[in-house]
Parts: structure tokens; sequence; C-alpha cells
């Protein structure tokens, strides 16, 4: 494995340019797997039978 | 992958096939755009509009949901729904800050979301929308961090 030396902030914008240089729908295929990830084992995320809120103007 | 991690797929189909008048805003829409982080719910915007209304209701209904009693013209006053548990939640608004329903729709962009063609909010709007918000605590500093790099974006399209 290459060792590379580098900064937090040059890291970063690394991060970034590779980013932004996704596809708008890649990115948020990306954020949708991540929300997956929140997920805790156990817990029944299924909508059927679940209780719509509803907050009116005042 | 199993139907509980489909839960915001399924909710967009049902719209889709209700002919629900809606677009996708908050953060997945900053996120579309290019904003750097992640979102633990799903934020639509419906026409506000008594017939869209009885459609959202026919979609929720149709996915299980326990709708309480809405009269479909309800939904031409500030209304908002909410359901599920993060990271599957939702909120239905038809009214949001400094947005207009027809405009933003007319501007919206064309998008895929996980396999549904849906429309979500354009940029510039999304930047108003955020700086219209007034929001406090933690949601206001994820709001100014979305306008800083949202504009950042802007800027580095012109480029």
């Amino acid at each position: 494995m290459k060792v590379i030396k580098t900064t937090f902030e040059e890291e970063q914008r690394l991060k970034e340019e590779a980013w932004l240089n996704m596809r708008p729908e890649e990115r948020l295929s990306l954020a949708i797997r991540m929300r997956k990830l929140m997920r805790k084992p156990g817990v029944n995320y299924s909508y059927q039978g679940s209780k719509v809120k509803v907050s009116r103007a005042t | 992958m199993n139907l509980q991690s489909k839960q915001h797929v399924r909710l967009l189909k049902a719209f889709k096939k209700h002919i629900v008048k809606f677009l996708i805003i908050g953060g997945h829409a900053s996120i579309y755009h290019g904003v750097r982080r992640s979102t633990s719910d799903l934020d639509i915007l419906v026409e506000p509009s008594r017939v869209n209304g009885a459609r959202v209701i026919e979609a929720l209904n149709s996915l299980g949901l326990e709708v309480p009693e809405i009269d479909p013209k309800e939904f031409e006053t500030n209304l908002a729904l909410g359901f599920g548990f993060d990271p599957d939640s939702v909120d239905i608004i038809n009214f949001t800050p400094g947005l207009d329903f027809k405009k933003v729709y007319n501007n919206s962009v064309n998008a895929n979301f996980e396999g549904v063609e849906v429309q979500l909010i354009d940029i510039r709007d999304l930047i108003t929308n955020k700086q219209s918000l007034k929001r406090s605590g933690e949601k206001s500093l994820i709001d100014q961090y979305d306008v800083e790099v949202l504009k950042k974006i802007i800027e580095r399209k012109k480029q």
C-alpha cells in the first residue's frame, strides 16, 4: 500500500471535488444508501398501519 | 433489498399512480444539487389544491397508512402531514416560506429517485426556501450550511 502525505484540508478538498463531479442521481443514490445504513435492527419501518400526524395552520 | 428499505420508493410510486402533483424539497434536494451531507427524512411539497389533496389522501390510504379525517379542501390552506420513523420518515407540506408552488413546480428538475421519475426543486428555489425558513437551533445551522454550499455550486457552474 502506498502512503500519501496529505493535509486534512487537502483531503476534504479532494472529497468535495469528487462529490461534485458525480452525477446528481449518483449523489442521491448514495444518500439513500446512507439512510438505509441508519436503520436500527428490529424496528418495523413499514408504513402499514402507521398513523399520519396532521398539523393545521392556526 | 427488502420491502422495508423501499418505503420512500413505495410512497413516491403511490403518488405517481394517484397523479399527485408534488416535488421533492429539503435534504434530498440539497444532496442532489451537491451538498455533502446526510438526511434522515423525505420532504415533499404538494400542490395546495382540493383535487390534489384528495389524491394525496388516496395515495396514503393505498399504502395502508392510518389517515385521520381530512377534508381535501383543507389542502387549500396550510397543512402538514408526517409519518414513519427516521430514516424512513416523511413530511408532506403544501406550503413552505418563500415559495409559490406553481412557480417552483415549473422551475423544477426531473430526477430519478431509485427508479422513480420525480420532480425536484431547482437549486435557486431551494436557496430561497432555505433562506426564508428562519428555523431555530440545529436545523438553522443546516439551512445556513446548505445555502452557503449551494451558492458556491452555482458559482462553480459559471466558471
